[in-house]
C-alpha cells in the first residue's frame, strides 16, 4: 500500500513537470489562451528560453511578439486539443467556423514571404479573417487558428 | 617562415576545421554554439614598442607575427609599414577613407562614429588588446540580417495576408579592391514553399539591394575569403540544391557559408506553425549582442539610422587568444 502511495506521487509529479503550461486553455477571439493575453503577456513571463517555446511548438501552439516582445500572436496547428470558446479546432471543416463565426470580415490567400515583400510560397488555401481570430483552411478543413488584438 | 602556432593563417585556419561542420542540406551538421575567443597577440611589450628588436637582421614581430626589418625597425604588413616603436603605420590605410562609397553615395562609414577611426595612421584603432590586423588591409566576411521584427528574436510577423519570415545572407568584403558581394538562399520558384510543404529546389541569387537590421562583420584571411568566394560561386551553380523551410532555409545556408571561413555562428533556433529552425529573428538577435554588430531600429540598406556597438573592425570573434 505505501509503496502504491508513493508510486502515484512520482507519478504525479512526473506529469505536472511534462505538462505544457498553454495545455487545454480555450482560444478566445481577441483576447488570447488563459494566461496568455495578446498586447499584454510578454515574451518573458512564459517563454524564458528555447526549450520552452520548442514545448509550446510540440503542443500545437506558436506565437508572434510585437517590437517590444509583447504577446501579438497565437496559433494553434494541429490536433493537440486547442478549440476556440466556440468550438472550432484545428482539422474541424471550413463549414464548421462558418455556422459558428458567420461570414468572414475578410478572407484571402495568406502570402509567406522571405523579407518584407518577397513572396516564396501560400500559407494554406486561403484565410478567413474575423475580428480577433483568423482561420487558415488547407484543404477544406482549418490548418490553423490565430488569436490576434481585436482592433 | 613561421612556425605554424605563429602563423596566423594556420591558427584560423585550424579552428576552421574544428568548429565547421557538415553541410546542413544533407541533414548532418553539428555546430558548434561556443562563444567566439577573444585574440591578443599585440599585447607585449615588443608588440607595442617597449622592448628592442633583436639583433637578427629580419625577425618576426610579436605583433601578428610581420616581418621585422632591423634596418628600419619597421615591421611589412605587405601593404604598408608599421613603426611598433611609434604605435603607427608609416603611411595611411589604403582603403576607404571616404565619407561615402561611390557606388553607394547615401553609405555612410559607421567607424566614421568611432573618431579613433579618423586617424588612418594608427593600428587597430589603438585597440591592439582587442583587434588585430594581418595585412594593414581587410577582407570581411559580413552577415546581414533582416528581422521579421527588428530588435525581436521573433520568427515571423503577420499584416493582413501577408507573413513575414525574415532574411539572412552573407557579404563578401574586400576592402582592396572595394568589392562587396552578397548572396542569399531562397526557393528556386517562388510560391512553392508552405508549412505543409517545406521543401523545394533552392537557389542563390545576388542580395546586393536586400535590407537588413543587423550586420557583423568578421575580418578572415585570403585563403578562407577565396574558400567562401569559391562556396558561393559552387552553389550559385548548383541546380541541384534543396531548400526546406525547415531544415535548410536562408539562415542555415548563412550558417554554412560563414562556417567555409571558419566563422562560427551562435545558434538561432526558433518555432513557427508546424515547423522550426533556425530563423533570422533569433540570429539578429544573437549577432546583435555581440560586440562590433552594426544595429538599426528599422529595416534598410544601412545608409543611415545606423548604430554600432564599437569600431566595424571586429576580428576578435574568430581569433585564438592563447598563440
Amino acid at each position: 500500500m505505501k509503496q502504491l502511495l508513493v508510486l502515484a506521487v512520482i507519478v504525479t509529479i512526473a506529469s505536472a513537470q511534462t505538462e505544457s503550461p498553454g495545455t487545454h486553455c480555450v482560444l478566445v477571439a481577441g483576447v488570447g489562451c488563459g494566461n496568455l493575453v495578446v498586447h499584454k503577456t510578454k515574451r518573458s513571463d512564459f517563454l524564458p528560453d528555447a526549450a520552452t517555446e520548442k514545448r509550446f511548438a510540440n503542443e500545437g501552439l506558436t506565437f508572434t511578439f510585437d517590437a517590444n516582445d509583447t504577446l501579438d500572436g497565437i496559433v494553434a496547428v494541429g490536433n493537440k486539443g486547442y478549440k476556440t470558446d466556440k468550438g472550432v479546432s484545428p482539422g474541424d471543416k471550413e463549414e464548421r467556423v462558418l455556422q459558428a463565426y458567420g461570414k468572414p470580415e475578410k478572407s484571402g490567400k495568406m502570402v509567406l514571404n522571405k523579407g518584407e515583400n518577397e513572396p516564396i510560397g501560400f500559407i494554406g488555401d486561403r484565410t478567413l479573417m474575423y475580428p480577433g481570430v483568423l482561420f487558415v483552411i488547407a484543404k477544406g478543413r482549418v490548418w490553423a487558428i490565430e488569436i490576434v488584438p481585436a482592433s | 617562415m613561421l612556425p605554424a602556432a605563429l602563423n596566423p593563417a594556420s591558427v584560423v585556419a585550424s579552428a576552421a576545421n574544428a568548429s565547421r561542420g557538415e553541410k546542413s542540406r544533407l541533414g548532418l551538421r553539428s555546430r558548434k554554439t561556443g562563444v567566439h575567443r577573444g585574440f591578443a597577440a599585440c599585447n607585449s611589450r615588443a608588440a607595442l614598442g617597449l622592448r628592442e628588436a633583436s639583433s637578427k637582421s629580419r625577425v618576426g614581430s610579436r605583433c601578428t607575427g610581420k616581418e621585422r626589418d632591423t634596418e628600419s625597425g619597421l615591421d611589412n604588413f605587405g601593404k604598408r609599414y608599421y613603426g611598433s616603436s611609434l604605435g603607427r603605420f608609416m603611411s595611411v590605410d589604403p582603403h576607404d577613407f571616404v565619407v561615402s562609397d561611390a557606388r553607394n553615395p547615401k553609405k555612410f562609414r559607421s567607424d566614421l562614429l568611432d573618431p579613433q577611426g579618423w586617424n588612418r595612421y594608427a593600428y587597430v584603432t589603438n585597440n591592439p588588446l582587442k583587434f588585430a590586423d594581418w595585412e594593414g588591409l581587410e577582407k570581411y566576411l559580413v552577415v546581414y540580417v533582416q528581422q521579421p521584427v527588428a530588435g525581436t528574436a521573433t520568427t515571423w510577423t503577420r499584416e493582413g495576408f501577408g507573413v513575414n519570415t525574415g532574411h539572412a545572407f552573407i557579404g563578401l568584403k574586400d576592402t582592396t579592391a572595394h568589392t562587396e558581394v552578397k548572396a542569399g538562399f531562397y526557393p528556386k520558384e517562388m510560391g512553392t514553399v508552405t508549412p505543409l510543404s517545406p521543401s523545394t529546389t533552392g537557389v542563390v541569387k545576388d542580395d546586393s539591394n536586400h535590407s537588413w537590421n543587423v550586420k557583423q562583420e568578421y575580418k578572415i584571411t585570403d585563403d578562407q575569403y577565396n574558400a567562401v568566394q569559391t562556396s558561393i560561386s559552387n552553389d550559385k551553380a548548383d541546380t541541384n540544391l534543396q531548400y526546406n523551410l525547415n531544415t535548410n532555409n536562408c539562415t542555415d545556408w548563412v550558417m554554412d557559408t560563414a562556417g567555409v571561413a571558419g566563422v562560427t555562428l551562435p545558434d538561432a533556433t526558433g518555432t513557427w506553425p508546424q515547423g522550426g529552425g533556425e530563423s533570422p529573428g533569433p540570429l539578429g538577435q544573437e549577432l546583435a549582442s555581440q560586440p562590433g554588430a552594426t544595429v538599426q531600429q528599422q529595416n534598410g540598406d544601412g545608409s543611415s539610422g545606423s548604430s554600432s556597438g564599437s569600431s566595424a573592425k571586429t576580428d576578435e570573434q574568430k581569433k585564438p587568444e592563447d598563440q
